[in-house]
């Protein structure tokens, strides 16, 4: 047997010993979750986030001016920004 | 006209302006301005909600001006907001005013595996123990599905973990530090060697065991498969098999 096959060989004995074990625990965690997904993040698909149904009022003539793509966030905080411009 | 077409054309008046498509009063017609800033405004909505850290990073003007501009490329494709991000960090990477930040396509394809790991189906790991039989051999041809809120990603040049956790408090990443992998896992972010990355996306590409080692092998010689394996089966990630 070469190493690759005693690689794969004791992957295999050591992921089934603690998948068979867990994947009970797993389940259980998944039932538990399973209300929560999706509720978190949700609000996007209506207007309600909004506060108003006239929101896009103000976007009405918005345009993409070049002044607007001058990054002002966490990005100025970044080390190595010079060399990566540079690319 | 049927209802489906007068939605449609409808739809197309709003992704591109052009009012005279559309079969409607003039008072009507002055009003769809309205209507699409609402459409614009909840789609830069949704936009901002899944790639929160491209938006840390630019800050809203910008990302709400790449927002804008993503959205007259890209009409959106489902009634479903949740999807409407799909194809933003290919619009990033080809962005002229996003070249002075090359990571930021590598960060949004982050933020949209986190976004979809976050909605995906719950599905229940699979029943492991048709597997105790085999032999070790036998195991190498095994040919794994794995779980809907379980991916890779992996950027060859950026660090994308340190990015990501720069902001959940962590320290500002420094940008020349390299190429970084990461396993999103439903709300979850691990940090991937890059050999265990690829074993896992080989795995998803429904190659078998011993095809995924030999494609981490190809990066790491001496990578040793145990612990990726071991997490996923060990978190319940692998939901069915099969032998090739």
């Amino acid at each position: 047997m070469d190493q690759k096959q005693r690689l794969i060989a004791s992957a295999f004995a050591a992921a089934l010993t603690c998948g068979v074990a867990l994947s009970a625990h797993a389940a259980d965690a998944n039932a538990n979750n399973e209300k929560c997904y999706g509720i978190a993040k949700a609000g996007q698909n209506d207007c309600a986030g909004n506060g108003h149904a006239c929101a896009g009022q103000a976007k009405k003539d918005m345009d993409a001016g070049d002044w607007k793509y001058v990054p002002a966030g966490t990005c100025e905080k970044m080390g190595g920004m010079t060399k990566a411009m540079g690319k | 006209m049927s209802y489906l077409d007068a939605i449609a054309r409808f739809a197309d008046a709003l992704n591109d302006g052009a009012d005279e498509a559309v079969p409607v009063s003039a008072v009507t017609r002055s009003n769809l301005g309205y209507y699409r800033g609402n459409v614009a405004a909840n789609r830069g909505s949704a936009l901002q909600a899944g790639f929160p850290t491209v938006m840390a990073l630019v800050g809203v003007s910008y990302f709400d001006a790449l927002a804008l501009a993503y959205q007259q490329a890209q009409p959106s494709v489902s009634g479903n907001l949740h999807d409407d991000g799909v194809a933003l960090a290919d619009f990033i990477a080809g962005f002229a005013p996003a070249q002075s930040l090359p990571y930021l396509a590598d960060v949004a394809r982050l933020d949209w595996a986190v976004h979809r790991a976050h909605f995906a189906a719950d599905v229940p790991p699979a029943d492991l123990t048709p597997l105790q039989s085999l032999s070790p051999a036998e195991f190498g041809l095994v040919r794994l599905s794995l779980h809907p809120a379980c991916t890779v990603v992996q950027s060859g040049a950026w660090p994308i973990h340190a990015i990501d956790r720069m902001h959940h408090a962590g320290p500002p990443a420094q940008l020349d530090a390299g190429g970084e992998s990461v396993l999103v896992l439903r709300d979850e972010i691990h940090l991937l060697d890059a050999a265990a990355a690829r074993l896992i996306d080989t795995l998803q590409q429904g190659l078998n065991i011993n095809a995924a080692c030999e494609a981490a092998w190809q990066i790491c010689a001496d990578f040793d498969p145990g612990p990726t394996l071991s997490l996923l089966f060990g978190r319940g990630l692998v939901t069915g098999f099969a032998i090739s």
